[in-house]
């Protein structure tokens, strides 16, 4: 068994800021209409990602995500290139260009599988789960999924599976309330407990407060620890918050579908700015300008770069070998 | 001559399979039961153990998204619906993901999933256990789709889709299982390293040329040797043993000799296998001497009730008619004797059939 893991709070806030950065610069730029694909941006979510990914071994480890991927992405450690060539849409970007901001597959970082049909990726992240079993490896793999994922029933089939053969697969579920502009009391009968459903098919399952960072780390350090010493599923459910549309680059609160001043209140309680004021370094907004800028630079010179495809390129790769 | 039936021949293709590649693994419901999976699986968890051979919830969208994940993790799984329509649940996970997986990953992954699903015939069956839906899975790039028609190629099938490093799709045709087979073709079949053809031509001969797949081969079969033995007629008949792609090189070397063509096609017309061969036919160079003949499944469901059922099929003894009228024979006794033998179609793949599935 391995010794217990620890997040240092100065590593997620680093880890957790890069990610706000990049989803700004990419809102910021959104209008230029060189990224021409759907952006789910994760501005508000990004302490969970951050948090797993510092945990995350990407030699052994493997992780799944949806459509809202960027921040898993980048907290597993994903290059900011290959991720700014997808949403440009150009050959250097970590699925050639063919995967766009939905489908931000990397295997070097770990990133198995995203994709935004809500609630494939979960059964993926089982059967990935039990192929290492089956091979005898002891890597974990994490899935997140959104509290809109859990409505659907290949969520509770993999439950199931995972617990029937125990094991090491964490469902993440970042509870951000809104499946698209979807309240959750429009969805889910008010008792409705994702913590009680994962118990009743076999599988642990904890909630924590997601917008407390020191809850947040702990309550990752323990279910990867966890997880590294025994095989058996578990459910981590965090709630947290979506500052931006669905998908876009824009602040939505005049389409009116959130309760007035629920935006505002947590823009406000912002956990970023409070752990930046816990660690006493540079201010939230002094770090934040200063990793947009360099950000900035790279989305540049990705932008600039040609678009690298030759001819074949539109027919390359849909099957392995010369299929006749 | 010693024999073995069609399921007899898809489980040694199995443990041909399971035994070449050790990345392989086979799941689904009933894999372990006592009845396993039609005599297919039967005894090989206790052959090849719990990790390469195994039982899955009732649960078809995990199932076919849990394949595609161990696929990702580096096995190559085989999953097996004892009735096509239940893929259905998993159809997502099957034609958005596996499909797609190595074009919008670029080549990075791949997604060595088999999907191997069991068409159910007769023995009333009805709407929602008969039917076949190859061109269905037929419309993605990025998926091989298969409807092997003969035991020699559902066992080259079975073998070559459980190592492929493509997400296949096979439709199996059950009344395949119960086709008996010399053991001596099986067995040479087994040590050969030749790979499955997307064609297989099993006749020879100058008035036309029979298209078919699946079941479908065995019934045309049926009228070609009829016609051959009682009224010296032969035809040519090709099996496409692959959906997509769709390989036509065969046919359209047996047009250019006959050019003549009847499809014969286990699946509804519209947007359908036959209509996809024909189409390709037209838009090519080949100019045919008749116009094709399309035989296919009625366009309503197939009810329940044999006597209802037989005739939503397309019958083999219209492949007959139609050959004895391009050879211009007109005599009665004869016509008669050629499709009398080829018979109507019945409910049931052999005497020996007592059901109950």
């Amino acid at each position: 068994m391995t010794g217990r893991v620890t997040i240092e709070l100065l590593d997620l806030y680093r880890s957790a800021m890069r990610i706000r950065a990049v989803e700004l610069v990419i809102a910021e730029k959104y209008d230029e209409q060189e990224m021409r694909c759907p952006v789910h941006l994760s501005v508000g979510q990004e302490i969970v990602p951050a948090a797993f990914g510092l945990l995350f071994d990407s030699k052994r480890d493997a992780c799944f995500s949806a459509h809202r991927n960027h921040a898993h992405y980048l907290g597993l450690g994903g290059d900011l290139t290959a991720m700014f060539g997808e949403l440009l849409g150009k050959s250097f970007g970590c699925a050639g260009g063919k995967g766009g901001s939905m489908h931000l597959i990397d295997l070097a970082a770990g990133l198995k599988g995203a994709v935004p049909i809500v609630g494939s990726s979960i059964p993926m992240a089982v059967g990935y789960a039990h192929a290492n079993k089956i091979l005898g490896k002891d890597g974990v793999t994490l899935v997140f999924l959104g509290d809109g994922a859990t409505e659907e029933g290949v969520f509770s089939e993999s439950l199931d599976y995972a617990a029937l053969h125990a094991l090491r697969v964490v469902f993440v579920v970042e509870a951000n309330r809104y499946s698209v502009y979807t309240p959750i009391s429009k969805r889910q009968f008010v008792g409705r407990d994702v913590l009680e459903i994962s118990k009743a098919h076999g599988v642990d399952a904890v909630a924590a407060n997601g917008f407390s960072v020191p809850t947040v780390a702990g309550l990752v350090e323990q279910t990867i620890d966890r997880m590294r010493a025994k095989a058996r599923p578990v459910t981590v459910r965090f709630d947290t918050y979506r500052w931006l549309e669905h998908c876009g680059p824009n602040d939505d609160d005049s389409l009116g579908y959130r309760p007035q001043g629920e935006l505002n209140e947590q823009v406000e309680r912002c956990s970023l700015k409070q752990l930046a004021k816990d660690l006493s370094g540079p201010s939230y907004e002094e770090t934040l300008g200063a990793i947009m800028d360099e950000i900035r630079v790279e989305y540049d010179r990705c932008k600039q770069a040609g678009d690298g495809y030759s001819s074949g390129d539109l027919f390359s790769n849909l099957y392995g070998g010369e299929v006749s | 001559m010693r024999e073995m039936t069609g399921s007899e021949v898809v489980r040694f293709a199995i443990i041909d399979a399971l035994e070449c590649d050790e990345k392989t693994v086979l799941f689904g419901l009933g894999v372990e039961d006592p009845k396993g999976i039609f005599g297919t699986t039967l005894s090989l968890t206790e052959k090849f153990g719990l990790g390469r051979v195994f039982e899955t919830p009732t649960a078809e969208s995990a199932s076919s998204g849990i394949a595609i994940g161990m696929a990702l993790a580096g096995l190559k799984p085989t999953v097996t619906y004892q009735r096509v329509e239940f893929a259905l649940l998993g159809f997502e996970q099957i034609v958005n993901q596996a499909a797609k997986w190595r074009y919008m990953t670029n080549g990075a992954a791949s997604c060595p999933v088999t999907y191997r699903l069991i068409i159910g015939k007769g023995w009333g069956q009805g709407p929602q256990h008969s039917q076949g839906l190859e061109s269905v899975f037929g419309h993605f790039p990025g998926l091989k789709v298969f409807a092997p028609g003969s035991p020699e190629s559902l066992y080259h099938t079975i073998r070559s889709c459980m190592v492929d490093e493509d997400p296949c799709v096979i439709l199996e045709h059950r009344w395949l299982h119960h086709v008996k087979v010399c053991r001596n073709v099986i067995g040479s079949l087994r040590v050969s390293t030749k790979s499955l053809a997307p064609a297989i031509k099993h006749t020879s001969g100058g008035l036309a040329t029979v298209v078919s797949y699946g079941i479908g081969t065995m019934e045309a079969l049926r009228a070609l040797k009829s016609l051959r033995e009682h009224a010296g007629v032969e035809a040519e008949l090709v099996e496409l043993t692959r959906m997509n792609p769709l390989d036509l090189t065969l046919v359209k070397e047996s047009l250019t000799k006959t050019g003549r063509l009847i499809v014969f096609d286990h699946g509804w017309a519209q947007y359908g296998v036959g209509s996809e061969v024909i189409a390709k036919v037209a838009l090519s160079d080949i100019e045919l001497r008749d116009k094709p003949v399309h035989l296919h499944i009625a366009p309503v469901p197939i009810p329940s009730s044999r006597f209802l059922a037989n005739d939503a099929y397309p019958q083999p003894a219209d492949i007959a008619r139609k050959m004895l009228v391009w050879a211009s024979i007109d005599d009665e006794h004869l016509i008669g004797q050629v499709l009398g033998e080829i018979g109507l179609n019945t409910d049931v793949p052999s005497e020996s059939f007592k059901g109950p599935f």
